[in-house]
């Protein structure tokens, strides 16, 4: 060859022929295959390179490795036009190691590969054929020669080929058709409730637009929910020119920021001053101090007094029904410190960033006023709709759309839409309209006095779920006024973590008050319910007869505390309970079921003086065995119980991939005894759940690594006792080709029996003296018989 | 060539130059045609083939079946793809057709109306190529494994035959009747061969290794035994007493063209050149080519080359191939392969210098002229520009001297092929496909 070739690269092909061919699998391995053939890609030189190698590798009499090298063959001839000269060179040679089609030159084992190689290679050689036959002409021949001479059946091979297109085709044109359905039907769909959609988010974006003008449409003077707030307040948001953005979106928010905003220049802020002190006192007051504390965070005023009083005041003012507003108490709280904190930096802009981040907590919350209740209302309705409704549905279609390769402007008119209903969704969800606030509450305190509720040690897993709800429910409902208000504040609580220290002092006593409260509740209603805990010993005995008393009576304190409230409920319950309780028949350990440690083991009657002049000696060290008694005591309280269950015969069999290509036929219940627990498995008996699939590998890693701990072992053992196990097996060169060497067949067996030796001796002389024998019975008399 | 063309008519070189020139190159450059093909009608092996020397149009081929089919190899001009169509076939339903096996199929010398053919079932038959029933037949006792004519025979009629038995029968068409029989020979005869050059003198090989020249004028003896060691065996060699030109069998012979040379062929897996004037083995150093058949082997040389070549079929198992080898040096110079099975037969045909083979796997191949793309269009771009240069006057010349020679008329044919664009095959033109994937 003209060329040279670069030795690395040689080296780096020859490699991966190698690790292509004895990987023993059925299949090439593609990430290496695409390294392969980019390889040979390189120039013609490495393609002869690559096919002498391949050749070589032909010749190795494995089916697995010649099946490998065959597909290997296949995936170059439909890419090379030198491979394919190559081949057709050597053509014959192919052939005879692939097909077997020569009788004096069986394939060889395993038997099946070589039966699926030959298969494999002639349905190749046929789509060869079909492709490159009129290009080349040895090609041709070929099939000729093979379909008359060594009448190969390529009629079946093509009609198979065939039918597998047909098949293709025929799937296509299904999948094309389920695919058009799918468009249409998305499509028909889209039609149908576009309207609607259409409807509901132009709704949405109204009613948000009402409840939250944008800042372009902020001037216009929209006053439906701005009611409350004082005309001069608008006023002075209009001369502000540098407009807010998020701002004015309910009353207190806007007065809060445009405070801050006016901060910004001397003149705006007394103008804004000015201003705001023509409005109520108090709302001056409370933007003067605001003011004041934001221009030196060290000013006298003490924050705590301040700060709750007008600004809760203030919340009274926007909200009067609502109790105690602790929300907008701890936001402007928290805007306060924060603001305070851009100032210690002394960052002008920062400090107008600042207040951007402080309305979005502050003010996302649309405060229901009595006012935009309709508005609210209705937005809750249609983002309801929206969320559970449209916003699934476009999102499927969108799917459908792309999985089946819909139109282009189809898939981007719907993406726009799932975009506007997206933040309509996320308008929604900012502004916290997606349930009304007082529904919000109530769900919250309920979920609370679950919350309470200690865990059970598994006690509580009897009581049925709307039972338990139930309990809850009323006895929640029989304590509802403080007890609510109180949850109130503990969900604000939770919610505002990072709260002021003041803050949290100012709550602390009552939180601590009510809970004092209910646990003098529990207290109460443990001490109310006596007749209750001589009833539990039987749900508990339900539950788990292990469990000690003492826990069991424990927790049935705890569980009844909240139960027992009412009698009604907890009859109920007794009810349900005793229906599913089982009836055992009366024991020791029932007998002593309030004091099982009492339970005493049965002793043994000695007659000591019964005059027995021998004493066995088991009796004689009695005192030693004190192991005894628990045992006993555990025989005696140890309950059997019949299996009434339905046995179901079992139908499944492990299928676990054997090594002679099987699967396992055992047919066991849980586990079967060779390949462990039976799990759902494919076809060819791989695994088919993610996890299982990832156990059985690491187990195998695992296993691997041990057995290679275990080589190393009896490696060393036998080099340092000299007395290993001698049972070392001698490491194969290619671990994942299957083993071909002649293996020992009862004709071996016999063989090396029969034809021993030592056995033919044997034989012979046996056959000798037979022999003589005769003889010399008949020709006994003449001398030359007596010779021997 | 060009060069060659400008001298020609310079009338600076022989003409025979040319010719021979042009020959060797294209002698030297055959391969496996793809344009060319032969209408497939044979149900089993190929034994045997031969071109009509008047017209060297029609080949003649003989089947395993008793199969005689006449193929017209000439090649309308203008035709890109062209398969040689029967013209004449004897097959299953020709009642005189041969009962077994055609070993050997022969024109007649002198005209196409009659051929010859002779078989397994120990008969020769002399067929009217018009009507397509036997003539004549001769029967012989043993099988018959070739038999020959003279291709330049003025004063006799003679078919030399090679049969099982240990004689050479020679038939006198004229007479109708076996003229002569040659002995000589200790076992079957496998081959039979007429010189080109002496239309009396006759080489025959047989199962014994021995090759033997007579003049069949004097029936008494050979005219020469062929010994391959020339005389003077290596002192270890004591079992071959008498001058054996193979160890084993020989099983084809084949005279060059001049007749100056024979080549012998044997089951040993040799080759051998003989000087047919002095009997010698010229001594050339063939490779061994595996040869099993137990019958005669046609094998083929070629003519008119500065070096001819010998066409030899290579019978091996796992790659049965023809061996171009160079008749004066031995040397392979190349290799044909495209048969699936052995071969039986070869043929070279002196004008078009195509090489027809035949074999075990019923195909016969045509082995044509390698059009070697890149030194083709150079030269036909050279043509072409020599064409533009020359008046029209010496065109008109160069036509009118193609048109002297029957062989140069095809040349001529053949560059006009050339000058039309090659057309390029999409699927052989890339070395690697585009559905490459990355």
């Amino acid at each position: 060859m003209a060329e040279e070739l670069d030795e690395t690269l040689c080296k780096q092909i020859s490699g991966l022929v190698q690790i292509l061919t004895t990987s023993g699998k059925p299949a090439l391995n593609q990430e290496v295959m695409k390294k392969f053939k980019k390889l040979c890609r390189n120039s013609d030189g490495y393609v002869k390179y690559a096919f002498d190698i391949m050749m070589k590798q032909l010749h190795i009499k494995h089916s697995e490795v010649r099946l490998s090298v065959c597909q290997m063959i296949d995936e170059l001839f439909s890419r090379s036009h030198v491979f394919r000269e190559l081949l057709l060179e050597n053509i014959h040679t192919y052939f005879e190691l692939s097909t077997g089609l020569d009788k004096s030159l069986p394939l060889p084992p395993p038997k099946q590969v070589a039966k699926v190689m030959k298969e494999n290679v002639l349905r190749n050689f046929y789509l060869w054929f079909e492709k490159y036959g009129p290009a080349y002409k040895k090609l041709a021949l070929g099939y000729d020669f093979m379909k008359t001479c060594k009448k190969v059946d390529f009629d079946g091979i093509s009609a198979t080929v065939q039918r597998e297109r047909e098949l293709q085709a025929d799937t296509d044109r299904k999948m094309e058709a389920i695919r058009c359905e799918k468009l249409q039907n998305a499509a028909k769909q889209w039609q149908e409730s576009e309207a609607e959609i259409e409807i509901c988010v132009t709704q949405v974006e109204n009613g948000l637009e009402l409840l939250l003008p944008k800042p372009d449409e902020f001037f216009i003077p929209v006053d439906v929910h701005e009611v409350t707030q004082s005309k001069q307040e608008v006023t002075t948001s209009e001369t502000m020119t540098s407009s807010v953005d998020m701002t004015s979106q309910n009353s207190s928010g806007s007065s809060a920021c445009i405070n801050k905003k006016a901060e910004h220049s001397e003149d705006i802020s007394k103008i804004n001053n000015s201003m705001v002190d023509s409005v109520s006192g108090t709302d001056s007051y409370c933007t003067n101090g605001m003011i004041n504390r934001l221009e030196s965070d060290s000013q006298s005023q003490t924050a705590t007094s301040h700060d709750s009083s007008p600004i809760s005041t203030s919340a009274k003012y926007i909200e009067p029904d609502y109790p105690l507003g602790s929300d907008s108490e701890n936001d402007s709280e928290e805007g306060v410190e924060d603001s305070s904190l851009g100032q210690q930096h002394g960052v002008f802009s920062r400090q107008f960033a600042l207040t951007i981040s402080i309305g979005g907590p502050e003010n996302t919350t649309v405060q229901e006023t009595e006012d935009n209740a309709a508005i609210i209302e209705g937005i809750q309705g249609q983002y309801r709709l929206i969320k559970n409704k449209y916003l699934p549905r476009v999102k499927t279609w969108l799917q459908t759309l792309m999985d089946h390769k819909g139109e282009a402007p189809n898939i981007q008119m719907l993406t726009a839409w799932r975009d506007r209903l997206e933040t309509a969704v996320r308008k929604c969800v900012e502004l916290e309209i997606k349930a009304s606030r007082r529904n919000r509450e109530d769900s919250e305190t309920d979920d609370d006095d679950f919350e309470e509720v200690p865990d059970k040690c598994g006690y509580e897993e009897d009581i049925p779920e709307h039972v338990k709800l139930e309990a809850a429910m009323t006895s929640t409902g029989k304590q509802n006024g403080s007890k609510k208000r109180f949850k109130r504040k503990s969900v604000a609580e939770k919610k505002k973590l990072k709260q002021s220290a003041v803050k949290m002092l100012t709550l602390q006593p009552r939180i601590s008050s009510t809970i004092t409260y209910d646990v003098a509740n529990d207290n109460s209603e443990a001490q109310e319910k006596p007749d209750d805990e001589v009833q539990e010993p039987s749900i508990s005995q339900a539950g788990s007869l292990q469990d000690d008393k003492q826990s069991s009576s424990s927790a049935s304190s705890h569980s009844t505390s909240h139960i027992g409230t009412t009698s009604s409920h907890m009859s109920d319950r007794k009810q349900s309970l005793f229906k599913k309780a089982p009836i055992v028949p009366f024991g020791i350990d029932i007998e002593h079921w309030e004091n099982s440690d009492q339970i005493k083991a049965p002793s043994k009657v000695k007659y000591e003086n019964a005059g027995r002049f021998w004493v066995p000696e088991r009796e004689q060290d009695e005192g030693l065995e004190s192991a005894g008694p628990s045992e006993e005591v555990a025989s005696l309280t140890r309950r059997t119980f019949t299996y009434v269950g339905h046995l179901e015969p079992i139908k499944w069999k492990c299928r676990a991939p054997l090594s002679n290509g099987k699967l396992c036929e055992r047919m066991d219940r849980e586990k079967c005894p060779f390949h462990g627990r039976i799990i759902g498995r494919d076809k060819g008996g791989q695994p088919t759940e993610a996890d299982d699939i990832e156990r059985l590998s690491r187990e195998r890693i695992l296993k691997q690594i041990e057995e290679g701990f275990e080589d190393s072992d009896s490696d060393g053992a036998q080099g340092s006792k000299g007395k290993g196990k001698g049972k070392r097996t001698r490491k194969r060169k290619y671990p994942n080709l299957t083993d071909v060497r002649e293996k020992e067949t009862s004709r071996t067996r016999l063989e090396a029996k029969i034809f021993n030796r030592a056995t033919l001796r044997k034989v012979s002389n046996a056959l000798d003296a037979d022999a003589l024998k005769k003889i010399s019975e008949k020709f006994g008399n003449q001398f030359n018989y007596s010779l021997k | 060539m060009l060069k060659f063309l400008n001298r020609r008519e310079t009338g600076v070189s022989d003409p025979v130059e040319f010719y021979r020139a042009e020959t060797t190159r294209r002698t030297y450059n055959l391969q496996l045609s793809d344009k060319k093909d032969v209408e497939k009608l044979f149900n089993g092996c190929i034994n045997s083939l031969d071109i009509d020397l008047i017209e060297k149009r029609y080949l003649l081929a003989g089947g395993g079946d008793g199969f005689i089919i006449i193929y017209d190899v000439f090649r309308p001009i203008g035709k890109e793809r062209y398969t040689f169509p029967s013209v004449g076939t004897i097959a299953l339903n020709n009642r005189h057709r041969h009962k077994f096996s055609v070993e050997t199929v022969l024109w007649y010398p002198l005209d196409t109306g009659l051929f010859t053919s002779s078989g397994t079932d120990c008969l020769l038959k002399v067929w009217d190529t018009n009507r397509l029933k036997p003539a004549d037949e001769y029967q012989f006792s043993g099988l018959v494994n070739s038999h020959h004519m003279s291709p330049i025979a003025t004063k006799h009629c003679l078919i030399a035959v090679a049969t099982n038995s240990s004689t050479v029968k020679l038939v006198d068409l004229k007479s109708g009747s076996s003229t002569h029989s040659l002995k000589g020979h200790d076992t079957s005869v496998f081959v039979v061969k007429w010189s080109p050059h002496n239309e009396f003198t006759l080489a025959t090989g047989g199962g014994d290794g021995k090759i033997m020249l007579w003049d069949i004028r004097n029936a008494k003896g050979s005219l020469i035994q062929f010994d391959k060691y020339n005389g003077t065996p290596p002192q270890e060699n004591f079992e071959h007493s008498s001058c054996i030109a193979h160890n084993i069998a020989v099983n084809g012979l084949q005279f060059s063209a001049d007749g100056l040379y024979l080549v012998s062929c044997g089951n040993d897996n040799a080759l051998h050149l003989w000087d047919t004037t002095t009997g010698r083995n010229v001594g050339v150093n063939y490779i061994s080519v595996s040869n099993r058949s137990k019958k005669s082997l046609q094998f083929a040389v070629s003519s008119a080359c500065n070096r001819d070549l010998v066409f030899m079929p290579n019978d091996t198992k796992r790659n049965p191939c023809i061996h171009a080898l160079d008749m004066m040096s031995g040397k392979n110079l190349y290799t044909l392969t495209g048969h699936y099975s052995s071969m039986n037969c070869c043929l070279f045909h002196p004008d078009f210098h195509e090489l027809y083979s035949a074999g075990m796997d019923r195909n016969i191949l045509v082995w044509t002229p390698k059009l070697d793309d890149t030194g083709y269009s150079s030269l036909t771009r050279k043509i072409k520009r020599a064409i533009r240069k020359t008046t029209s006057a010496s065109e008109c010349k160069i036509d009118r001297k193609v048109s002297e020679n029957g062989a140069m008329k095809f040349n001529g044919a053949e560059v006009k092929d050339l000058l039309s664009p090659v057309a390029v095959n999409p699927l052989t033109a890339d070395s690697w496909s585009s559905d490459e994937d990355g």
